[in-house]
């Protein structure tokens, strides 16, 4: 074993002596940093005041005060009584003191006497005690309020969600009274209907603002840290490109130097050398995705951040949420997309044993990237089914993930499967080819 | 001690396709000799040479390096060879230092002095630590070299080892082959088709032409060998090309030098006297005037390698 290990010592020592790997590795370097610092630019820094409830807006109230002092409701006297109140208690309508308040404002009264001032009163009472849910259970009782927020208030006091106004509760009770509304009431609706109703309910009741599940591939976010990360998993793609380079290398460039001769004339199998080396590439490959990782880890928290947000990875198994850490999410699609990076630079690597040339290893490895994409985006617009089943039909596995296959009938097992076992093809040939060559 | 056999082919076999390349080679090297590998260009020494490295898998036969097969125990083999196969061609971006670190750390040697007790053999101390790309080709060769000793192998290949090597540095080389095989009993194995040198090199030779063994000779047995060998006299007459008419010889047993009128005559050493007699008579008999026969004594490793290479069929292409 430490025989093995002494033969990768040679092969990194060979890659990191060689001219152009340096070159190789600042040019990614470069593409690395080119692309977090646009990503950090491009994303929209929030201001940390922006999540919270907009200050008391003296102007918003004159406006109200005006067009119900020039209105001739028949309670127009009490309903500016009620706004010169909430002016000089600098309740906004953002709070939700504010905003059940102004339901009094906004009804239209027949009578002067309809309005109801006892009422008024109760609720200025729980309002100054900060009791919102003695207020809505009140106000559910004694109020004719509007259908939806009758519904919001509901759900609020039942699930013991403060109300905030314009924060992300209120948005997450807008999907889910939208999902609801879609259906048209209860009964109909379907698993995956319930399913994001049960997630968007737990992120309420944790106070989770951020599913981090939501960030698909063909839902980007990039204004928060895990946003942010999770897209710059991109960066894989550069990583491959670098990777497949030295994986294409790493064979025929002891044929285009001839110093195969000198390899092969020691007094080890040919296996074990060419395993050292794909085990070197592979070590070098996931050593650079943990760095790129890790750097775009940073640039997002650093440069993006959390706005203070809270995330966490949501997901419903039978009915039931399961709360894992954004960080999870994270690494998961990470570790899915470089699945692609792994089979191209064993694709890469398996080539280099057959010819004699780097660069005609690598350019192969290119030209079967194009063309195997080309041939397998025909095969979809004419609907063969059965090339599901080639490589570049599974290579895009966060897609896949997302529901955006190119074939029917695909899925991140089926393409995980799929790519493992092209792996293994390569693996087999190249070390058969190797074993057989005649140096 | 010195008798034992380190390298022994047996009944080797290879074809490239439906071509032969080799037929039932068989060869002994023992320990302490210095063995030259001779044929002509494209003869297969080249090619037997990879097969004993394992760079080439044969078809049929075997090759056991001190007793052990490649076949059953090919690491084991491998461990008793240090072999240049071709041109030293090492990893040129790297220091010769760190070349034969390449090689210690494939050999299972940890000791830094045991490298630095070879590269002060083959005479490279001072410039080790700089990279193989400026190395001239008789440093590329010492590294070469080096490298094949740095395992202390029991059996040492050098296929054409001499290639590009100055004259001292042939000389140099000569002497720490000589040295390595006859102080330190390594069995070294040199190939050429250069028999100036192996004349002085070698303490035994194996001479191969055409895929075939032709056999195995100490030098001086060779150099005396009569047998259906071939001498050579030189004439001296005043004209040449008539009395190569006149001679009786097949045109490729007689060279004519027509500047200096000398004739060039390569006889069979069985009835030497009688078929010179029977030329000269010849020669006289055309109206010839002849001035001088003399024979050449010293006849060189190169006549017999020659004599015994020599396609008479072919017209000299190879095949
Ligand atoms: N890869 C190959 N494919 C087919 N034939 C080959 C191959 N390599 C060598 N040969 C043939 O094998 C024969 C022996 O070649 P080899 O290189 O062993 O000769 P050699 O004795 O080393 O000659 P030289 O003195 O020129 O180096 C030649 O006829 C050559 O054409
Ligand atoms: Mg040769």
């Amino acid at each position: 074993m430490s025989r093995f290990f002494k033969l990768v010592h040679n092969e990194y020592t060979k890659i990191f002596k060689k001219g152009g790997t340096a070159a190789i590795l600042i040019l990614m370097t470069i593409v690395v940093i080119v692309f977090e610092i646009l990503l950090c630019a491009t994303a929209e820094k929030r201001d940390s005041s922006d999540g919270m409830a907009p200050a008391w807006s003296e102007e918003n109230y004159n406006n109200f005060y005006n067009s119900i002092g020039h209105s001739n409701d028949a309670a127009k006297a009490h309903k500016l009584e009620l706004l010169e109140y909430m002016k000089n208690n600098s309740l906004s309508t953002n709070t939700w003191g504010g905003n059940l308040l102004m339901v009094y404002v906004n009804h239209p009264y027949a009578q002067q006497e309809d309005f109801p001032k006892d009422e008024v009163a109760r609720i200025k009472e729980y309002i100054a005690q900060d009791d919102w849910k003695g207020c809505y259970s009140y106000a559910l009782e004694n109020t004719d309020l509007p259908e939806d927020m009758r519904w919001e208030m509901n759900f609020r006091a039942e699930h013991n969600i403060k109300p905030q106004m314009n924060d992300h509760t209120d948005s997450l009770i807008d999907k889910i009274r939208g999902i609801q509304a879609d259906t048209g009431g209860k009964g109909a609706l379907t698993q995956s209907q319930k399913d994001k109703i049960a997630v968007y309910t737990y992120q309420l009741e944790h106070d989770i603002t951020i599913n981090v599940a939501d960030y698909t591939i063909s839902e980007s976010v990039v204004e928060n840290t895990w946003g942010a990360w999770t897209f710059s998993s991109g960066l894989i793609y550069v990583v491959a490109v670098a990777m497949m380079i030295f994986a294409g290398n790493i064979v025929a460039n002891e044929y285009s130097q001839g110093t195969i001769k000198f390899l092969l004339v020691n007094p080890v199998k040919r296996w074990k050398i060419l395993a050292s080396k794909l085990f070197t590439v592979m070590t070098l490959a996931f050593v650079l995705l943990l760095i790129v990782f890790i750097f775009s880890g940073l640039c997002a928290s650093l440069f993006i951040g959390a706005n203070g947000q809270k995330a966490a990875w949501l997901t419903v198994t039978d009915g039931k949420v399961r709360e894992s850490s954004a960080l999870a999410f994270i690494i998961e699609q990470w570790l899915l997309q470089s699945i692609t990076l792994f089979v191209l630079v064993t694709l890469a690597f398996s080539l280099s044993t057959f010819s004699r040339k780097s660069s005609v290893a690598i350019a192969l490895s290119i030209v079967c990237i194009f063309v195997g994409n080309t041939i397998t985006s025909l095969l979809a617009v004419f609907e063969c089914d059965w090339g599901r089943f080639l490589l570049f039909a599974n290579l895009d596995i966060r897609g896949i993930a997302a529901g955006e296959s190119m074939f029917y009938r695909q899925s991140v097992g089926f393409a995980v499967f799929v790519l493992v076992e092209h792996m293994v093809v390569f693996i087999i040939t190249a070390f058969d080819s190797f074993r057989r060559k005649s140096v | 001690m010195n008798d034992s056999v380190v390298l022994d082919i047996k009944d080797l076999c290879k074809n490239y396709g439906s071509r032969a390349i080799l037929r039932n080679i068989n060869m002994q090297c023992r320990a302490g000799e210095v063995f030259g590998f001779l044929g002509p260009n494209g003869a297969g020494k080249t090619t037997t040479i990879k097969i004993v490295v394992g760079l080439l898998d044969k078809d049929s036969g075997d090759v056991q390096v001190c007793g052990k097969s490649l076949k059953t125990d090919f690491e084991g083999a491998l461990r008793n060879i240090g072999a240049i196969v071709e041109n030293p061609e090492l990893y040129k971006f790297l220091s010769g230092m760190d070349n034969l670190k390449q090689f210690a750390r494939m050999r299972g040697i940890d000791d830094i002095n045991k490298i630095n007790d070879v590269v002060r053999f083959v005479g490279m101390t001072n410039r080790i630590n700089e990279k193989v790309k400026t190395y001239s080709l008789g440093m590329r060769q010492r590294l070469g070299v080096a490298q094949a000793l740095l395992h202390d192998p029991k059996l040492l290949i050098l296929d054409e080892p001499t290639n590009g090597l100055d004259p001292e540095g042939i000389h140099d080389l000569r002497n720490i082959l000589k040295n390595l095989a006859h102080e330190k009993g390594i069995c070294v194995v040199v190939s050429s088709h250069i028999m100036g040198e192996m004349e002085q090199l070698c303490d035994r030779v194996g001479i191969i032409t055409n895929g075939t063994m032709v056999g195995t000779y100490t030098v001086d047995e060779l150099i005396n060998k009569n047998t259906g060998s071939l001498c050579t006299y030189e004439i001296k007459v005043d004209d040449a090309a008539k009395a190569a008419q006149l001679c009786g010889l097949d045109d490729k047993c007689c060279t004519v030098d027509s500047e200096k009128n000398i004739l060039l005559c390569s006889i069979t050493t069985e009835n030497e006297q009688d078929s010179i007699a029977d030329i000269n008579s010849r020669i006289c008999a055309g109206g010839v005037k002849l001035y001088t026969v003399a024979r050449q004594d010293k006849r060189s490793l190169e006549d017999v390698f020659i004599s015994l290479t020599h396609k008479t069929e072919g017209d000299g292409q190879i095949e």
